[in-house]
This record gives C-alpha cells, sequence and structure tokens, in this order.
C-alpha cells in the first residue's frame, strides 16, 4: 500500500533521529517518486529530526558520535531532496565564511554548525580547519560575505581570531563584516577583548546570534 | 625556608609543615616558550627539550617536571604532524585513514620509532640536572586520546555507533601502547601520569564513556597499581562531573580536572578516595590575566579544595598557553605559599 505523505515525512524524520544513514538515500528516493514535494520532505522531516537529535543530545541521551551519525544522515538526505527544489532558495541574505583557525584541527562542532547555518537558509563557504589566516579575508572578499565566522577548540590557535579581526581593520573592511567566534577555550570575555561581534558556546545560540546578525545587517558591499 | 618539591612532599606525606601548598601548573610545551626556543626545534632535539624544562623549573621551582610525547604517537606509528614555532604539533595524516587496515597497525617502539626516544633521553638528562629535588616523570595519552592520534577523532566517534567491535579492537591496541610506555619509563624510574581531552560529557555520553572506555582505563589503573604499589593520577579536560565517581571506582588515586569545573563539587563527590589537583583557568587568569588576577584566582582553589581529604595541589585546568607572562606563574606559586602561610596564621 501507498505511503501517505505524512508517513513519508515520519520515515524521514524517524530515519535522521535513528541514525539510518544507510538507508536515508533510498527512503529519500522513494519519497520523490511518490511525487510529494522536496521542500516538505526538508522542512518537516530532515530537519525536524535533526532538531529532535539536538534536543536528545541536550538531554544527554545522545553525545556527539550519535549527532555525528545524524548529521550524515540529514546531508544525505537532504542529497537526494536538494536537486527537486524548485530552484536554490537561499532565504536569508547573510552570506558567512566559516573554518576553524590555523593551528587546529578540530572540525566537528564547526561542521554542525555549517549544516544547521545552512539548513536556516544562510549561504556558508566552509574553509574546513587550520585554515590560514589570510584565507578568511581573502574568502570573505571574493564570495563578499558579511559574517566571519572562527572556532578553535586550542587556546593558542584561538589568539589567531584576534589577527584575522586586525587584517580587517587593515583592509578597512571591519565595518562591512561581523565576525563571530566559538570553541570550548573561547569564552565570552575573550570574544569582548578581542572586539569580536558575537560569541556563541553552542550551535543553538550561534543560530540565535546569525539571526541577530541578519537583523542588523544585509551585505553591504 | 624553602623546601624543594622532594622535602615538601615528603613533609606533606608525615603530616608535617611545609613552606607552601603544592603547586604544579601543567608546563608541557610551554617551557621551549620560556626558554625563547622555537617548538619545532625544542621538539625535534632532546638536549632542547631537557634545558628548556631544567631553566624553566629553576625558575619557579613548582613540584613535578613532566615532558609527554602526545602528538609524537602518532608520527612513530607513520602519521604525520604538521609543526609550528608556537603551537603542539596536530596531526595532518593519521597512521590509519579507515577502519580496515586496523590489522596491519603495528604498536611502535618508544626507543626506536619517531622522535619518542628523544623524550627518554630528555626525561635523563631532566633528572641528571634536577632529580634530587623534584620527581622527573612521564605525561601520556589516555585510550580515547591515544585511539584519536591512530585514526582520528571523527572516526572514532562515529565507529562508536557504526563499528563497536574495531572501536574495541582499537582501544585495546592503545590500552597496550600505554602500558608499554609505561613500562619503559618504570624501567628507567619515571613516574607517568595520563591524560585525556577526550572524555567530556560535551563529547560521549556516560553510556559510551562506560561502554567504550572505563574498561580500558580500569587495565591501566590495574597495571599501574601492580606496577608501582600506588594509584595513578589522569588530567580529564573538559565538563567531566559525570563521570568523577566512575574514574575514584576505577582507581584513579589522583585526579585533575578542568578549570570549566568545580574543585568544590569534585571535592564532595571523590574527595575521599582522590587527590585533587586544579584548576586555574591557562587562559582566562594565566594568559589574559593579571598577576592579581592570577592570585585571586589560586586563592579560591585553595579556599575550596585545600582541605581535600586526600590532598590537593593547585594547577593550572589545562596545559599553559604560548606566550603565558613568567610574573603569572610565578604569581600562581606565591599565591601557594602566601595561602598556607594565612592559614597557619591562622590556626
Amino acid at each position: 500500500m501507498i505511503k501517505t505523505q505524512q508517513e513519508m515525512l515520519q520515515m524521514l524524520f524517524n530515519a535522521v533521529v535513528n541514525m539510518e544513514d544507510e538507508t536515508i538515500g533510498q527512503l529519500a528516493e522513494n519519497y520523490i517518486k511518490m511525487g510529494y514535494p522536496a521542500m516538505e520532505g526538508i522542512n518537516q522531516g530532515l530537519i525536524p529530526g535533526m532538531k529532535k537529535a539536538g534536543e536528545l543530545m541536550e538531554h544527554g541521551v545522545y553525545s556527539i558520535p550519535e549527532i555525528l551519525i545524524c548529521s550524515m544522515a540529514l546531508d544525505k538526505g537532504l542529497s537526494v531532496l536538494r536537486p527537486h527544489l524548485a530552484k536554490e532558495k537561499w532565504e536569508k541574505t547573510s552570506r558567512i565564511v566559516i573554518g576553524v583557525v590555523q593551528g587546529d584541527i578540530h572540525d566537528i562542532g564547526k561542521d554542525l554548525i555549517r549544516v544547521m547555518m545552512e539548513l536556516e537558509g544562510y549561504r556558508v563557504y566552509d574553509l574546513g580547519s587550520d585554515v590560514p589566516l589570510e584565507q578568511f579575508i581573502n574568502k570573505a572578499k571574493e564570495v563578499q560575505a558579511n559574517v566571519i565566522a572562527m572556532s578553535s577548540l586550542m587556546s593558542t590557535p584561538m589568539l589567531g581570531m584576534e589577527k584575522v579581526i586586525n587584517m580587517l581593520k587593515e583592509e578597512g573592511l571591519r565595518e562591512k563584516i561581523s565576525v563571530i567566534v566559538g570553541g570550548a577555550p573561547v569564552s565570552p570575555e575573550f570574544a569582548q577583548r578581542i572586539k569580536a561581534d558575537g560569541y556563541a558556546k553552542d550551535i543553538a545560540e550561534a543560530l540565535v546570534l546569525m539571526d541577530r546578525l541578519e537583523k542588523n545587517s544585509s551585505p553591504k558591499h | 625556608m624553602a623546601m624543594t618539591p622532594i622535602q615538601r612532599a615528603e613533609a606533606l606525606k608525615k603530616g608535617s609543615r611545609v613552606d607552601r601548598m603544592p603547586c604544579a601548573p601543567m608546563i608541557a610545551e610551554y617551557a621551549a616558550c620560556y626558554a625563547g626556543i622555537d617548538l619545532r626545534d625544542y621538539l625535534h632535539s632532546a638536549k632542547l627539550m631537557a634545558d628548556c624544562h631544567i631553566k624553566c623549573y629553576r625558575q619557579f621551582g613548582y613540584d613535578s617536571v613532566g615532558i609527554s610525547p602526545m602528538a609524537g604517537l602518532a608520527e612513530a606509528m607513520g602519521g604525520t604532524l604538521a609543526y609550528a614555532p608556537d603551537t603542539p604539533p596536530s596531526v595532518l595524516k593519521h597512521p590509519l585513514s579507515n577502519w580496515d587496515e586496523l590489522d596491519k597497525l603495528i604498536p611502535p617502539d618508544p626507543l626506536k620509532d619517531g622522535r619518542l626516544p628523544l623524550y627518554f633521553e630528555a626525561m635523563e638528562r631532566i633528572r641528571d640536572a634536577v632529580g634530587h629535588e623534584v620527581k622527573v616523570g612521564s605525561g601520556m595519552g589516555g585510550p580515547m586520546s591515544v585511539a584519536s592520534l591512530v585514526i582520528g577523532t571523527e572516526n572514532l566517534l562515529m565507529g562508536m555507533i557504526k563499528k563497536p567491535d574495531q572501536v574495541h579492537q582499537l582501544l585495546q591496541f592503545s590500552t597496550d601502547i600505554i602500558i608499554s610506555y609505561m613500562e619503559f619509563c618504570a624501567q628507567r624510574g619515571f613516574g607517568c601520569s595520563m591524560g585525556d581531552g577526550l572524555l567530556s560529557n560535551s563529547l560521549i555520553s556516560t553510556r559510551l564513556f562506560r561502554q567504550f572506555v572505563r574498561p580500558y582505563l580500569q587495565q591501566i589503573a590495574d597495571w599501574y597499581r601492580d606496577r608501582w604499589g600506588r594509584s595513578p593520577s589522569m588530567h580529564i579536560c573538559g565538563d567531566t562531573k559525570n563521570i568523577w565517581a566512575d574514574m575514584a571506582e576505577i582507581g584513579f588515586g589522583r585526579l585533575s580536572i578542568d578549570d570549566m569545573m568545580s574543585l568544590a563539587e569534585a571535592k564532595k563527590v571523590v574527595g575521599h578516595v582522590s587527590s585533587l589537583k586544579g584548576n586555574v583557568s591557562p587562559t582566562r587568569v594565566l594568559l589574559f590575566g593579571t598577576p592579581e588576577e592570577v592570585h585571586k584566582a589560586s586563592f579560591r582553589c585553595l579556599n575550596e579544595a585545600a582541605d581535600n581529604p586526600k590532598g590537593f595541589t593547585l594547577s593550572t585546568g589545562c596545559n599553559l598557553a604560548w606566550d603565558t607572562p613568567p610574573e603569572n606563574i610565578q604569581a600562581m606559586l606565591d599565591a601557594a605559599r602566601i595561602w598556607y602561610e594565612n592559614r597557619n596564621r591562622e590556626v
């Protein structure tokens, strides 16, 4: 018997929550074959699934290993559904260049934040980890970004964040580009000290922070 | 009268008066910064490593000196590292890129492979110079840290869900490496203290800790107790409140905790079985703060935990950061003395 859209959405939701990264691709393809809209599959199936996984993490049921597999499942689902969207829809105006600063290779947190930012409709340009400081500036100029997001899990590489802010000043771009920072050794006081525009301690805070920046500004190039 | 760390430890054991509370900031590679040496040169010369630590110890006189191969283990198993002048090396290429090659993995020979022999030579040199005053030892990663050096943190964490059998195999392999390294140290009279940055509750849940990590920590703790006749010590980074009781049950008689944790709480949970060490913030306070702020933060730690039933050592919550002002380190050691003098005046 053909499943209703509601049933299929529930299955997509479950596949993300239950870490079914190996079967979710087929499930998403079936969903499309049945003629159901891709956008609803993303917004009412995959994304709520990832949000549920985040809630499970907050409650201590899941931790990073589970979240990593959930986000793999999410990515696989997205890669099937996205090409079926009417056109690429970037609802938000902010363009974000994101990366882990030079000297640090820990990029799990950054990857998760990137996925969630993309889902919120931001254009995100991911530079990866161990990113040379000038590359943040170069990429931001190239794509006319209005936000640079940097993270570090180590205390010495963290100091590179201030250098990026100084480089922006030298280039006369400091007013145009907001800088947000995060990572274990980074604190709100540190963010203030280096005159960053914002600090987020986790994914939820990063999204709230982006929301604030989005409302206050649009690309000014 | 100033005592040497060895005299101080002996007096404390007997319950006699000392000159100050024990204080051992986590120096690690900071010794090179203090001595003005490029970290790349330091990491490739046993003599430089030793000279930096001797110089740094002689300046501050803290209560233990140790060096740890850290990422050097990955290199010794065929990985490659990225070196920088002022940042501890990170792994560019792990010895394993995926789980299929697990059976081919060969444990490193501490006296032959990579830079590992340098650490033994450096420890000998340090002991020759200052071993009559202070205990010299080695640091070592815990099973999760070593496993993540082998295959990368993301692979390791995802493997806990997707490849549990292989993760157990790798953690056993890592545990064997750790014990064998500690045995090499023991044969030369060097104690070993472990540190693991991957046990934080923000990374793995209590359930995963008990399933994947606890059995291996147990093996190491049991081995250590048999070998040395005393319980091992461990530094655990991050949010670890959820595993303190487990750590004490396993038999870690000395726990060093992150500056994001409360010593007062740790004292309540494990103070009856474990000595505590910590936990002034190496960045917020020691790197960016003033000597007055270091003094205040050190006093806060001492007020919270100096009366810990099994003992307390004032320290940092993690390794010192490059460029930490020497006067801030001095302020910490001064605080350990002033606090102790104040308390004895009151009594």
